[in-house]
């Protein structure tokens, strides 16, 4: 039923489709549409275990699931600017800045892991806020506690 | 577009494409675009470029080149958006791997978007209808969420003081004479204090020596009262004129800002008003202006007072003793240190509380509006405990602030007091030494007294940086606004005929919103005075769009638009629009009476003509079933009226301005089909001697119009009257018409 082209597109049933999870953030592995071209939904699946587990392991690849967003290792430096809040920090993918509105704030997914979602829709997350040197923790605890 | 807003600050990147790496190609440069991940979605940099016939991509820190390609190789081009960031897949022929893929941030998504676009077009082998500047493209783009969230402007303090301040220029006598008040107020506070030492070393010490006689010494004590009398008087007078003068300045300044904003607010563009929050633009004429009036009125000039009296504290108590003076005054800068230290903590605990805060208003604001449906799944006990939860929170949060200013201000004012206390330890043995070094009685109850004021001002000190970036931050968001400016404006010459004919003429006209994203793409037609003209096509089409040009809510970017044979630039604005009506979709009511909605912008007009007008419109025979007729208040926007009655209303609203062009968008849509019949039949009668453009999607709402315009994906796609087009099957057309008889016929069942 699904397949990779050499172009590196999902088919299905030899139709180009998208893969669109219903809880993108929450649960990516279950309740998935399958859109083709024009946003038409060809196939609903409910769960991933309804698929044999060579087919399991395309959707799996398409559905970017060990991708969470740029996980924070470090706070270097929260700065107000106007209507803006400035984050620079260290990522397991390098420095980076990014930005979010002076009234937003930092999203709690589970007991310590925070998620921060920027103005240009980037997500950034801590794992484990314990687990970053005390600094970070101090610098980043008036927006999360 | 401002260009002090620098993208190297705000995201670490070029400002434009480096010159080595436009060296390296030859053709001109169309677009080009910044990627700042690499293919495992790590940051690191690359740019791609595309120029009339290639795509170039180069290394971001060597500016090496380092991959291109013929457009004409590309088959498609395709976005995908995952956790950690975009990624553009360039594709060749399905059975071989892509040509290349791109990676970026949610920054680089708009700029990417267009070059997108571009390449799509070329696949297509088309192009761009309208040239474009690469470079300004860039670096728009890139900051255009900033710039969207923030400001136009460019972030300086310094000059946004500065520009406040001018504000007080037309104010110069209340602000000299109120400074005048706050100076001579601080002054005389000095001298009491000074006074009653006098009493002491000067009358009652000499008395107490058997040096002054009883009666000299009272004669002077009563002199020396009046004067202490008359200085507590000279004070509160010129405190009053300082306090009386600033807060009718600051006041005259806010309305002054108010005034300029509205009035500049009314001369922007619909541009403006579709990127930013309708909250966000009260906000700034309302409490932005109140926080800067409070800061003109009392800040400046309660820190200024501060500062003069701290600085002529330490100075009066030098000169009296310079040993217990430098005591006293030293310490000072250690103090204000620490209370700044005291508020940037507060600062961020603030936030918490206010971040808490937020949440619970969240709740009311969500939950009172949609009472009926808490109530409606019985789910109060719910809604209570959620609010008690997060209320508790709130609670928690603002104890810890109370923990810490309590703990603080204690603690500041036992400093102040151990400061006292040394001078006193220094002070008391002079008091009975003898010769040089003694210190008189009444020197030291003086210097008792000026002790005492040393706390005040500190405190207020102390609270003047978080003040100043408030009212900052107030001015800055005003003048964000001032210094938006309206790109639709009136020739220094424009024509305001006497009458307008209605003749409206379309030649290659292109137009986009974005500048990049073409909605019309090269329209052609001729509409003459008085002709009835109906619009039809799909969703999306540009509809709406073509009728927001003639009224100029936009200016179009390719060909012309004629009115009477006069490009459309020529005309005055307000005249244009006056002699335009429109009925749009969503009509807009404001809060008011009914006969004050029909006469928006004709104060004057007779009571009859409103009557006639909602007549016309059909609307008469349901105003005159309220309560209080045509003086029924109708709520904001009009929302205690059906979506039928409001727009019957708007229709006779723009009756009774009596346009020459009328443009009704979508007039009928929304209503049933009694209503409809009856806004057919004010329409019908609104039609004569104008021209008219009716945009519908019942084509049975057109019925009378002359010719009928089918717009599809930003072109005419046919035009002619209803019979004519009915003829050819193959078109837009006839599939509409008879789509909608088969949609009537199911119903009719
Ligand atoms: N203010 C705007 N900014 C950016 N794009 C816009 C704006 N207004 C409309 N558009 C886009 O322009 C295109 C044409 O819109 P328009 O309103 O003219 O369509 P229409 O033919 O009136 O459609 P409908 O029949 O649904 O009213 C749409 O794709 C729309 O997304
Ligand atoms: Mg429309």
């Amino acid at each position: 039923m699904f397949k990779e082209q050499a172009n590196g597109q999902l088919y299905f049933k030899g139709k180009e489709v998208t893969l669109h999870p219903c809880f993108p953030s929450q649960d990516r592995m279950s309740c998935i549409s399958i859109l083709d071209d024009d946003q038409n939904e060809v196939f609903f699946l409910k769960s991933l275990n309804e698929l044999e587990v060579e087919q399991q392991e395309i959707v799996v690849k398409h559905l970017y699931i060990e991708e969470l967003g740029h996980e924070i290792t470090k706070i270097l430096e929260i700065v107000e600017e106007i209507e803006l809040r400035k984050f620079l920090v260290e990522t397991r993918s390098g420095i980076a800045t990014f930005y979010m509105r002076s009234e937003e704030w930092p999203n709690k997914v589970r007991d310590d892991h925070f998620q921060f979602l920027d103005i240009h829709g980037d997500i950034f997350y801590i794992k484990e806020l314990l687990s970053l040197d005390t600094k970070s923790q101090k610098r980043v605890s008036p927006f999360i506690n | 577009m401002n260009k002090n807003i620098e993208l190297k600050k705000y995201f670490g990147q070029e400002e434009k494409l480096p010159e080595i790496v436009r060296e390296q190609i030859s053709e001109e440069i169309i677009l080009y675009a910044y990627s700042d991940l690499n293919n495992s979605f790590h940051f690191s940099g690359s740019w791609i470029v595309v120029t009339e016939t290639r795509f170039y991509l180069v290394h971001g820190k060597s500016l090496k080149l380092e991959k291109d390609f013929a457009i004409n190789k590309i088959s498609r081009v395709i976005e995908r958006k995952s956790s950690n960031g975009f990624r553009l897949k360039i594709l060749t022929a399905d059975d071989l791997p892509p040509l290349l893929e791109v990676y970026y941030t949610g920054k680089q998504k708009v700029m990417m978007g267009k070059i997108k676009f571009l390449l799509e077009k070329k696949v297509k082998g088309e192009n761009l209808a309208f040239d474009i500047n690469p470079d300004k493209e860039y670096h728009s783009n890139a900051l255009s969420t900033i710039i969207e969230v923030q400001s136009e402007t460019s972030v300086d303090d310094k000059g946004t003081l500065l520009r406040l301040l001018s504000y007080l220029a037309p104010y110069k006598r209340k602000l000299i004479i109120g400074t005048i008040g706050a100076a001579v107020s601080t002054l005389v506070s000095l001298l009491p204090a000074y006074f009653s030492g006098k009493i002491i070393d000067d009358l009652v010490k000499p008395y107490q020596d058997g040096v002054l006689p009883v009666e000299t010494a009272l004669k002077s004590g009563w002199v020396i009262m009046a004067a202490l009398g008359a200085t507590f008087v000279i004070r509160e007078i010129f405190s009053w004129m300082r306090l009386n003068q600033m807060s009718i300045l600051g006041e005259g300044v806010a309305r002054d800002l108010r005034v300029e904003l509205y009035a500049h607010l009314q001369s922007l563009d619909m541009d403006f008003f579709s990127k930013k929050q309708t909250g966000s633009i009260i906000s700034r004429v309302s409490s932005d202006t109140d926080r800067v009036w409070d800061f003109i009125a009392f800040g400046v000039v309660e820190v200024g007072i501060a500062l003069i009296t701290l600085l002529s504290l330490s100075a009066v108590l030098i000169t009296m003793d310079y040993r217990l003076g430098l005591i006293m005054s030293v310490p000072v800068p250690l103090l204000l240190f620490s209370i700044y230290k005291h508020g940037e903590k507060m600062k961020s605990v603030f936030l918490k509380c206010w971040r808490k805060w937020a949440n619970l208003t969240n709740v009311l604001s969500d939950t009172i509006p949609g009472m009926q449906v808490v109530k409606a799944f019985n789910q109060h006990d719910r809604e209570i405990k959620r609010f008690n939860g997060i209320n508790d929170v709130v609670t928690d949060q603002f104890e810890e602030v109370h923990q810490i200013w309590t703990r603080f201000w204690p603690g500041l004012m036992l400093s102040i007091h151990l400061i006292v206390l040394t001078v006193w330890c220094f002070a008391l043995p002079r008091l009975f030494e003898s010769g040089e070094s003694q210190l008189s009685a009444g020197t030291f109850v003086s210097f008792l007294l000026y002790m005492t004021m040393f706390t005040a001002p500190i405190e207020i000190i102390g609270q003047m940086a978080r003040m100043l970036n408030r009212a900052l931050s107030s001015a800055h968001r005003i003048f964000e606004i001032l210094d938006s400016r309206a790109k639709i404006v009136n020739k220094s010459e424009a024509l305001r005929p006497s009458e307008l004919e209605g003749r409206i003429e379309f030649r290659e006209t292109t137009f986009s919103y974005d500048g990049i994203r073409p909605i019309l793409k090269g329209i052609n037609f001729n509409i003459e005075p008085g002709e009835m003209i109906g619009l039809v096509g799909s969703s999306g089409g540009g509809k709406s769009t073509i009728t927001k040009l003639i009224s100029r809510f936009y200016d179009a970017q390719g060909g012309s638009i004629l009115i009477d044979g006069e490009p459309i630039e020529n005309y005055d604005v307000g005249w244009l629009r006056e002699n335009i009506g429109m009925v749009l979709q969503e009509p807009f009511l404001f809060h008011g009476t009914i006969w004050e909605n029909i006469a928006y912008g004709l104060p004057d007009i007779s009571k009859d003509k409103i009557i006639e007008a909602a007549r016309v419109a059909n609307a008469h025979e349901f105003i005159m079933r309220f309560q209080d007729s045509y003086e029924t208040i109708i709520g904001e926007r009009g929302h205690t009226l059906s979506g039928g009655e409001r727009q019957r209303i708007s229709i006779a609203r723009a009756i009774l301005h009596d346009p020459k062009i009328l443009i009704l968008d979508e007039a009928t849509s929304a209503v049933d089909t009694e209503t409809e019949r009856k806004i057919q039949d004010a329409l019908d009668k609104l039609v004569k001697g104008r021209t008219v453009l009716a945009v519908a999607h019942r084509l049975s709402t057109l019925r009378q119009a002359d010719r009928i315009f089918v717009i599809n994906k930003g072109e005419v796609a046919e035009v002619g009257p209803h019979e004519e087009l009915l003829k050819n099957e193959q078109g837009h057309y006839f599939k509409l018409h008879n789509m909608q008889k088969e949609m009537n016929k199911n119903f009719a069942l």
